[in-house]
């Protein structure tokens, strides 16, 4: 069996603290919780190296307990509503569709076509991230998983413990609240 | 999902397929539901574009923020702070 030294750990630092930091102030927006929180993710690392399991890499592993810390940051700190909303609240699709499965909200128009001067639009990037707070957990680990480790499908729904139909279901609900988020929020005509 | 089902695609399933199709391949009889239904449904032809649109912006906004050509860097005091720290905890 494989140990994890403090020498390892060293080295951990050097090699990813610098994606886990920009992880973190990306979605904190606070340098100085940032890097805590950083600090805090390699300390739990370390304390928990027998827990580390050889099929995930250490790169995915220390993600995953940043992304820990981030949403007990979130919960403890979230004066308003709680910052990333459990599964549960997006379980139903009532919001989008009625009950023959039609839109409920059809005239959700056709702007936002041109989407190449949309994602340099700097209004439309603070909504866009505004949304994906408000969205479950879940996906926004997804993301994560797929976009910063660049894994496949079925390694995300490995990672995260879902099977490939509940994964899409997760993104089609995520997507639908997104889209009005951002109408609502960005384009505010509907 | 059957013939006659598949003419009768409600939008909630549509938009469903959408998504599906990302991850794996549909089926025949699906492919057909679909195009059938984006061919007569202005609504989820919208979809098909802004959930498509929101994909590539959260993976931009995503990736600048955090690939270091343009993400920030973890100052080297705060590294050694941490590695002291984590020697402080092995002792």
């Amino acid at each position: 069996m494989s140990t994890i030294s403090a020498e390892d750990i060293s080295i951990w630092v050097n090699s990813y603290s610098d994606e886990l930091y920009a992880w973190s102030y990306y979605k904190t927006k606070l340098r100085e919780v940032a890097e805590d929180l950083v600090q805090d993710t390699f300390l739990t690392a370390f304390q928990n190296k027998d827990k580390f399991r050889a099929e995930s890499s250490h790169k995915t592993w220390l993600f995953a307990i940043l992304n820990n810390k981030i949403s007990d940051y979130f919960r403890k700190n979230s004066k308003q509503k709680q910052s990333m909303t459990d599964d549960e609240d997006l379980n139903s699709l009532q919001n989008h569709f009625t009950s023959t499965g039609k839109w409920a909200n059809p005239e959700s128009a056709d702007f936002w076509h041109n989407d190449t001067e949309l994602l340099d639009d700097e209004v439309f990037r603070s909504v866009l991230e505004k949304c994906l707070a408000n969205l479950p957990r879940k996906w926004n680990d997804s993301l994560l998983y797929k976009y910063i480790l660049e894994k496949s499908a079925s390694e995300i729904c490995q990672d995260l413990n879902i099977s490939m139909s509940n994964y899409w279901q997760l993104i089609h609900r995520s997507k639908l609240n997104m889209k009005k988020c951002i109408e609502r929020n960005y384009f505010k005509n509907v | 999902m059957n013939v006659f089902s598949s003419l009768y695609l409600p939008c909630n399933l549509a938009t469903e397929l959408v998504e599906k199709r990302n991850l794996v391949p549909l089926t025949k009889l699906e492919r057909f539901a679909l195009k059938f239904h984006i061919s007569m449904c202005k609504a989820c032809a919208n979809y098909q574009v802004q959930s498509d649109c929101i994909e590539r912006a959260i993976k931009k906004n995503m990736q600048q923020a955090v690939f270091p050509e343009n993400g920030l860097v973890l100052s080297e005091q705060v590294k050694q702070r941490i590695a002291q720290a984590l020697l402080n905890t092995s002792i």
